[in-house]
């Protein structure tokens, strides 16, 4: 008994060896979002700095909640572009689900018109804004193609780090090391063997539960994170936080760190727990019980592939703070992948993978600019 | 003392058979040579008496029940692992002072905090062989043991076998003549499946002066037997 008690440990050990490099990759990922939130809305906190004599008290503009999806992400770009420009005559105000635009003169309309909000293609729009008619605008968040693509960036993201682990925790290790002809040969019998799978495999059907329960806990948050927040809100408020007070370096870190809950992290538990650990766990139970396990790592590139090219399908319903998942996507498709065991025709293939994956989000980043730059 | 009669093995039903008709008694206190070509059945026939393989037909007994040390020709040790948690697993109980003092004779103290993925795989085959000396088995099944060990770990395992040998039976699947010169007290050599000579290892070089002349006078004699 005490074999088969020896064997699980061990078996527990290696499997919790193994999940450590995703647990590092997602630390990671944590501890530098904050950073990157601070730098990413430094622009904000020159806007909030003015003084609210600085800011142009013209008439108010609403934009009717029922606008056409295209509309409303175009005044989603616009509200970030003029966070950013403390210059600019039109002032964005984000108020619970309304997002309000308040502009100085008629140079405001042509700006506005340059940004494309006064066009042909949107002529209700036109008019609405020319006779300052005043509605409400329902953030498009509340649909579900912006809510799946808000996921797919931490589902990408995770599925460098978790489905690798797991598939190795699967197929690799368990094969090649604990399965081992020495260890049953000699000191476990292939009866003690699987007994110790079977415990391991019930300790991880508990944590198995227990990530259901956190599924549903936080599909509930997102869902409610959905249907109640705006990111903009979020932003926002980061930054009247930044002008209003003195904050010390480790108020930004906390601060940005709810931001970062808020907008990223509830959707990669999301993430997590729905899509990647199950897809993961699928292909590699496939593979475990293939003839020869090895072959998955031929296939899991494709895989990988196509998983994260669905972000890039989704391309046009994406906000501008999409660019800061860019070098984190980078970083977490190369780190897992950076293993010397692999054979070099394996790693090859991977390395290829991972720079295609590269190419496709520069070009992205760079068309995001482009846009943002217009 | 192990007893080993009529084994026969084949792997599939319609598969030729690998082991056929295999009988001899393995003693106690002997270090036995197994050997022949490769693909002839040396370590299936190892396989077969650690119980990873069940025989097609036949038997192995022994006076009581015993247990094996396996240790196969490609092994590894999983990469999670420090070498002290391997050796704690391979034996299933913590490491003892003496223990820790073969680990010493095997030079691998320094190495016990390090994991396998850092070690060369010399280094790999001695943490193996360790475990395998470490085990307090009745008996040493060693399927080429000495792979990719340089010279001075190649002498601490002759030595240590020697040890080894004086209460339990140990058999060694080797190609090297000089291991068997210098360790053997049996060979058994299995041609394409069939005991080609089981006896002492005098026996077997009785009236030659070299091993390969011993070796190839056998040959001749088993080819001579067979065209017969």
């Amino acid at each position: 008994m005490h074999k088969i008690l020896f064997l699980s440990f061990y078996d527990l050990l290696i499997l919790a060896r193994t999940h450590l490099i995703a647990i590092k990759i997602i630390a990671l990922v944590i501890c530098l979002f904050p950073l990157l939130g601070y730098l990413g809305n430094h622009a904000q906190k020159t806007i909030s700095d003015t003084s609210p004599s600085d800011q142009p008290h013209g008439p108010t503009v609403s934009f009717d909640a029922h606008c056409a999806d295209a509309t409303a992400t175009m005044i989603t770009e616009h509200y970030d572009f003029s966070l950013k420009d403390h210059n600019s005559e039109i002032v964005a105000k984000c108020q619970g689900n309304n997002i309000t635009l308040t502009y100085r003169n008629d140079t405001a309309l042509k700006y506005l018109a340059k940004k494309g909000f006064l066009t042909a293609d949107h002529p209700d729009l036109s008019v609405r804004v020319n006779k300052q008619v005043d509605a409400t605008l329902t953030p498009s968040n509340t649909s579900l193609v912006n809510m799946l693509s808000r996921a797919y960036f931490p589902f990408a993201l995770l599925v460098f780090s978790i489905s690798i682990s797991a598939t190795r925790l699967l197929v690799y290790e368990d094969r090649i090391s604990l399965r081992s002809d020495e260890l049953i040969g000699s000191t476990y019998s292939p009866q003690a063997y699987f007994i110790s799978k079977a415990i391991t495999t019930a300790i991880y059907a508990l944590l198995a539960v227990f990530a259901l329960a956190l599924l549903a806990i936080s599909l509930a948050s997102y869902l409610i994170y959905v249907a109640y927040y705006d990111s903009a809100l979020v932003r926002e408020s980061f930054s009247v936080f930044l002008a209003s007070s003195s904050p010390t370096f480790f108020d930004i870190y906390a601060q940005a760190l709810s931001l970062v809950i808020f907008t990223y992290f509830i959707p990669l538990l999301f993430s997590i727990f729905c899509i990647s650990i199950p897809v993961s766990i699928l292909l590699a139970s496939y593979f475990y019980f293939s003839p020869a396990p090895e072959r998955f790592f031929f296939y899991r590139p494709f895989v990988i592939f196509l998983l994260c090219a669905i972000p890039l399908i989704s391309l046009g319903v994406q906000h501008p703070e999409d660019i800061a998942f860019i070098p984190f996507l980078n970083l977490s498709l190369l780190l897992p992948h950076l293993d010397t065991a692999l054979a070099p025709r394996i790693y090859f293939s991977n390395m290829l993978f991972i720079c295609i994956f590269i190419i496709l989000y520069v070009l992205y980043a760079a068309h995001r600019i482009k846009q943002l730059q217009k | 003392m192990i007893d080993i009669k009529s084994l026969s093995f084949r792997y599939t039903k319609k598969s030729p058979p690998v082991l056929n008709d295999i009988s001899c008694t393995i003693p106690a206190n002997s270090v036995i040579g197994v050997l022949g070509a490769n693909g002839s059945g040396k370590t299936t026939f190892l396989k077969l008496l650690c119980r990873l393989l069940h025989p097609t037909s036949g038997a192995i007994s022994s006076a009581h029940s015993i247990t094996y040390s396996y240790l196969p020709s490609a092994g590894s040790i999983s990469p999670q692992l420090t070498v002290k948690e391997f050796l704690t697993l391979r034996n299933a109980r913590k490491l003892s002072q003496a223990d820790l003092l073969t680990v010493e004779e095997f030079k691998l103290s320094d190495l016990l905090s390090k994991k396998a993925t850092t070690l060369s795989f010399g280094q790999q085959q001695r943490v193996r062989l360790c475990a395998s000396m470490l085990s307090q088995a009745d008996a040493y099944l060693l399927d080429e043991p000495t792979t990719g060990l340089d010279i001075e770990q190649n002498m601490i395992f002759k030595s240590l076998i020697r040890n080894f040998a004086t209460n339990k039976p140990i058999l060694l699947a080797t190609h090297n003549p000089a291991e068997i010169l210098t360790l053997c007290t049996h060979l058994l050599v299995i041609n394409t499946g069939a005991i080609g000579y089981y006896g002492t290892l005098d026996g077997f070089m009785d009236g030659f002066q070299s091993f390969d002349d011993a070796w190839f006078s056998h040959a001749s004699l088993e080819n001579t037997a067979s065209n017969a």
